[in-house]
C-alpha cells in the first residue's frame, strides 16, 4: 500500500514541487498519475522509489516510511517491494536479454537456481518470443519494453510503478504495454502509471489522478482532466 | 540447514567474476594502476631497504658507542666491583663490564710491547667499568647519574657521537616515512582513478542495481575485488622485482668492499617482513582507492 499524507516537496532553489499531497494507493489497485510537465509527477517518483525525500508529511510504501532518516539498507529492502518501468527501459547493452532479467534477481541475493527457474516463466509471461541470447538493441521497442517489464516483475514485487512506459512506443505497442500491465494488475501486483497520454488513460476504465503544479486536481474514474477542466466543471 | 550458504557463495563468485572482468575491459588503465604500483613500492622498498641498512650501521656503530667509568684511585679492585650494583641501577645502564687496571695494564703491554710500557707503573691506569646504555639518545642524560655515584672518578662518554648517530637515525626514519606517505597517496589516486573509470562506465547499471534493491555492499564490493586484485598483483610483482634488483646490488657491494668495509642486511632474512608490507600496502591501496572512486556512485 502507498500512503502520502500533506506531502510537501521543496528544492534548493526554492521552488515547490508538491502542496499537500494527500494520496492512498490500496494493494492490488490500478491507478493513472497524469499531469503536464511540471506539476509534479517526477517528484511524485523520486519520493516513492527514495531518491528524494518528502519537506513535510508522512510517506509509506509498502510497509516502510520514507523520510531523511531511512537508512541506505532500509531503502533497499523498501526497493525490493517496488518493480519500476522506465520510459527509456534503462536496459544495460552488454548484456543478454535473459542477463537483465536474471540481474534483477542477482542483486538480491537470489540462488541462481532459483533465478535459472524464474526468469523464463517471467519472460514468458510477459509474452516475450525471441531468443534469449540477444541483446536489446537486437529487439524493437515494444520487446526492449517487455524485458523491462519482466525485470521489475521477476523478484515479484508488490508494486509495479511505471514512468511514462508508452513514451518510446507507437500506438499499438503502447497499448499492448498497457494491457500487459493490466494483466499483471489482475494477478495482484498494484500498479501505478505515470503518463502524459490522454487517449490511453481514456482507454482504460481505471482510477486516474490529475495533478498539476503540484497538487491533485482530481482523483477518481472520470479520466484524464486538465486544470482547465477542472476549473470549467460545475462545483458540486 | 543454513540457507544462506549459498547465497554467499554464489554473490563471493559473481564479485570476483565482475571484479576480474572488469580488469581486462579496462586492460590498458588496469596495466598502468599496477605499473604505478610495483614503481611505488619499488621506490618504497628501497627506500625501505636502504633505512634497514642504514640502521644495521648504525646499531653495529652504536654499539661501538659505550660509556667508561673511571673509578677512584683510592678504591681497591674489589671495593671497585662493589659499585656494579649501583652502576646497573642507574637508569637506561643496559650493562656493565668491569676492567681492572691489571687488564688495562696487560692490554697496553700486548698491544704496545714491553719497551713501549717499560717505566709504567700499573697503578697509573684506573679501574673502570665498561657500560652500555640502552638507548643513546638519552646518553646526556644519563651521565650525571653516573658520575654522582660515590667511588665514580670521571666518566667518559662520546656524546657527540651518540647525537649524531640519534640525528641520522631520525632524519632518516623521518624521510623514509614522508617519502612512503606521498607514495601511497599517489598509488591510492591512481588506482582511485581507474576504478572511477570503470564506474562511470557502469553509472547506469548501478542505476539499476540500485534501483532494483542492491545494497551499497553488493554494489561497492565487485570494485573493492577489482582494487585489491590490481593491488596485490602490483604488490607481488614489486617483491619479485625487488628481490633481483637487490640481490644483484648486495652482491655488488660486498664485492667491491670485499666484505669488511660494509655489511649488507641479507634479503633472504627480511623476505617475510618485505612481502607481507608489499602484500598489505597493495591490499590497503587498491581497497582504498576502490572505495574512494564508487563512494559518489551510492549516495542516491
Amino acid at each position: 500500500m502507498i500512503v502520502l499524507q500533506d506531502v510537501e516537496k521543496y528544492y534548493d532553489n526554492g521552488t515547490r514541487a508538491l502542496k499537500g499531497i494527500n494520496l492512498t494507493l490500496q494493494d492490488g489497485e490500478f491507478a493513472f498519475l497524469v499531469g503536464p510537465s511540471g506539476s509534479g509527477k517526477s517528484t511524485i517518483l523520486k519520493i516513492l522509489t527514495a531518491e528524494i525525500a518528502p519537506s513535510e508529511g508522512r510517506v509509506q510504501v509498502n510497509g516502510f516510511l520514507l523520510d531523511d532518516k531511512l537508512r541506505s539498507k532500509k531503502k533497499s529492502m523498501m526497493r525490493r517491494t517496488l518493480g519500476i518501468v522506465f520510459q527509456d527501459f534503462r536496459l544495460i547493452e552488454k548484456k543478454t536479454v535473459y542477463e537483465n532479467v536474471a540481474f534483477a534477481m542477482r542483486v538480491t541475493g537470489s540462488p541462481e537456481k532459483e533465478i535459472r527457474k524464474r526468469v523464463p516463466y517471467v519472460l514468458d509471461l510477459v509474452g516475450l518470443n525471441v531468443d534469449t541470447d540477444r541483446r536489446p538493441n537486437e529487439l524493437s521497442g515494444g520487446e526492449q519494453q517487455r524485458v523491462a517489464i519482466a525485470r521489475a516483475l521477476v523478484n515479484n514485487p508488490s508494486t509495479i510503478i511505471a514512468d511514462e512506459p508508452t513514451g518510446n512506443l507507437d500506438p499499438a505497442r503502447s497499448l499492448e504495454t498497457m494491457m500487459l500491465l493490466e494483466k499483471i494488475n489482475q494477478l495482484g501486483t498494484t500498479v501505478l502509471v505515470v503518463t502524459h497520454e490522454q487517449d490511453l488513460v481514456q482507454r482504460f476504465a481505471k482510477r486516474v489522478i490529475s495533478l498539476d503544479n503540484g497538487r491533485i486536481i482530481s482523483d477518481g474514474m472520470k479520466g484524464y482532466v486538465t486544470h482547465e477542466q477542472e476549473k470549467a466543471a460545475p462545483a458540486e | 540447514m543454513n540457507k544462506k550458504k549459498p547465497r554467499r557463495r554464489s554473490n563471493l563468485l559473481y564479485y570476483i567474476k565482475e571484479g576480474v572482468s572488469s580488469i581486462f575491459r579496462y586492460g590498458f588503465m588496469s596495466f598502468a594502476s599496477v605499473v604505478i604500483i610495483v614503481a611505488c613500492l619499488l621506490i618504497m622498498g628501497s627506500f625501505l631497504l636502504v633505512a634497514l641498512n642504514v640502521n644495521d650501521l648504525i646499531e653495529e656503530a652504536e654499539s661501538r658507542n659505550h660509556v667508561v667509568a673511571f673509578i677512584d684511585y683510592s678504591l681497591s679492585e674489589e671495593d671497585a666491583r662493589g659499585l656494579e650494583g649501583r652502576i646497573l641501577a642507574t637508569q637506561n645502564v643496559e650493562g656493565a663490564t668491569f676492567v681492572s687496571r691489571r687488564q688495562i695494564y696487560e692490554e697496553w703491554l700486548e698491544r704496545h710491547g714491553e719497551e713501549y710500557v717499560a717505566g709504567i707503573d700499573e697503578e697509573v691506569f684506573r679501574h673502570r667499568f665498561i657500560i652500555d646504555l640502552e638507548d643513546i639518545a638519552y646518553m646526556r642524560e644519563t651521565l650525571p647519574h653516573l658520575r654522582h655515584i660515590p667511588g665514580v672518578a670521571l666518566v667518559d662518554a662520546p656524546i657527540e657521537m651518540a647525537e649524531w648517530f640519534v640525528l641520522l637515525r631520525n632524519v632518516a626514519a623521518g624521510v623514509f616515512v614522508s617519502i612512503v606517505g606521498v607514495l601511497l597517496v599517489i598509488s591510492i589516486f591512481i588506482i582511485s582513478n581507474t576504478i572511477k573509470l570503470a564506474t562511470f562506465d557502469r553509472r547506469e547499471e548501478i542505476a539499476i542495481m540500485r534501483m532494483v534493491g542492491a545494497t551499497n555492499w553488493f554494489i561497492r564490493w565487485p570494485f573493492i575485488f577489482q582494487g585489491f586484485i590490481l593491488g596485490l598483483t602490483g604488490a607481488a610483482l614489486a617483491f619479485g622485482i625487488q628481490w633481483g634488483i637487490y640481490g644483484i646490488l648486495a652482491d655488488l657491494i660486498m664485492r667491491v668492499s670485499g666484505g669488511h668495509l660494509i655489511q649488507v642486511v641479507s634479503f633472504a632474512s627480511i623476505a617475510d617482513m618485505m612481502i607481507m608490507l608489499f602484500l598489505g600496502t597493495g591490499f590497503v591501496v587498491g581497497t582504498i582507492g576502490s572505495v574512494i572512486a564508487i563512494r559518489n556512485y551510492l549516495k542516491v
